[in-house]
């Protein structure tokens, strides 16, 4: 009863302070309050319904079903994830041994050609060019062939048949090396 | 003093009336009938849980919207109820989460607005809306309560509108008495200075 009476004199002491009435300042719409209280009995009155002996049977079937998928699963995921990891690491070491002569032979394709071994072997085992031949053709086969150019037109003055011949393409089917 | 002893009276009448139909809706779903438990609580609790709803959320269609919603979660729950604590706090608990829960959505839909915006916001509904009957004082005070934190405006709600004892109001917003009690008086404090600057 104390307790009681000091929380209604709390109230009272908040109620004086604000001065205001308690007066209820909002309003419904009239009629509210019946109406709603009926639109709420039918929340407790529409039950779902479900079929007879319903979750039994669901309960049942869903045991079975766990029963029959767990030993199943469980070690199968296992192997798998084991054997992933081998067969990734054997597909590494395929690719790594495999790569080894690809890369090999990209090699020996990207080298010019007038630098690679085989080229100089075949230029060794041909008797017709000297040692300063060899030397040079090695050293720059492209080089080689547009200093001759220049020595034969230098050396011969070009005319102007030869000049057409040239910008026709024709010219190099005419010219006599050196 | 005399007004003091009739409020006391009628408080208590009210109380002892809550209590007994709190015990006949617990006895009902004791013995397994929760339809007509739930028929109890509609009639009984309609009225203040709407009043409750409303002064939170001030506009009629959100607190039907709301009391709607608290009816079929206590309908749900029904079954659930584990007797810990009386109807009563238990149907208020679920009543504010509801309504918090609302504000709280509502408040982060709405372009971040300065207080004295929200205030004006407010005002301007109030006035335009029809079912709305408060004098000026009373929508200073609609102003006054939306400019407290949301703890300490669900305790005066609870205690200044539903006259609710520090006791039940600990039970519905699962705190403490003693800091319910600093909180509705820092929350009048408050109120009165925002009413004395707004006059």
């Amino acid at each position: 009863m104390k307790k009681q009476i000091q929380n209604e004199l709390e109230h009272q002491e908040a109620y004086l302070l604000l001065s205001i009435s308690k007066k209820e300042m909002y309003a419904v719409p009239a009629g509210y309050f019946t109406a709603k209280k009926e639109d709420l009995y039918d929340l407790g009155d529409n039950e779902y319904t479900v079929p007879e002996n319903y979750f039994e049977q669901k309960k049942a079937s869903l045991v079975e079903i766990m029963e029959k998928d767990v030993p199943e699963k469980a070690l199968p995921k296992a192997k798998t994830i084991h054997l992933k990891r081998w067969i990734s690491i054997a597909a590494a070491v395929t690719v790594f041994a495999v790569s080894i002569p690809i890369l090999n032979t990209i090699n020996f394709q990207n080298q010019p050609i007038a630098q690679s071994t085989d080229f100089q072997k075949i230029l060794n085992e041909e008797s017709i060019f000297s040692d300063d031949e060899i030397a040079f053709l090695t050293n720059s086969s492209d080089d080689y062939f547009y200093d001759s150019f220049l020595v034969e037109t230098a050396s011969n003055e070009l005319k102007n048949d030869d000049l057409e011949q040239i910008e026709n393409g024709s010219y190099f089917d005419s010219v006599e090396y050196l | 003093m005399f007004l003091l002893n009739i409020s006391l009276k009628l408080a208590s009448n009210k109380e002892m009336s809550r209590q007994l139909i709190d015990k006949r809706i617990v006895e009902l779903l004791q013995s397994n009938e929760p339809k007509k438990a739930f028929r109890l609580a509609v009639d009984e609790y309609t009225e203040s849980i709407y009043w409750h709803l409303r002064r939170m959320v001030h506009i009629h269609e959100d607190a039907d919207d709301l009391l709607q919603e608290v009816f079929t979660k206590v309908w749900q729950k029904l079954s659930s109820f584990q007797f810990k604590s009386t109807f009563y706090t238990w149907i208020y608990r679920i009543a504010t989460n509801e309504a918090l829960s609302f504000l709280r959505k509502k408040r982060n839909k709405v372009i971040h607005l300065s207080t004295s915006d929200e205030d004006l916001h407010l005002e301007q509904k109030l006035v335009a809306d029809s079912l709305f009957n408060g004098d000026e004082a009373q929508l200073k005070l609609a102003n006054a309560l939306n400019t407290l934190p949301e703890k300490q405006k669900t305790v005066f709600h609870l205690r200044y509108f539903e006259e609710m004892s520090y006791d039940e109001i600990s039970k519905v917003l699962n705190v403490s008495a003693g800091g319910l009690r600093s909180s509705y008086h820092l929350a009048v404090k408050k109120i009165e200075e925002y009413l004395k600057q707004a006059v």
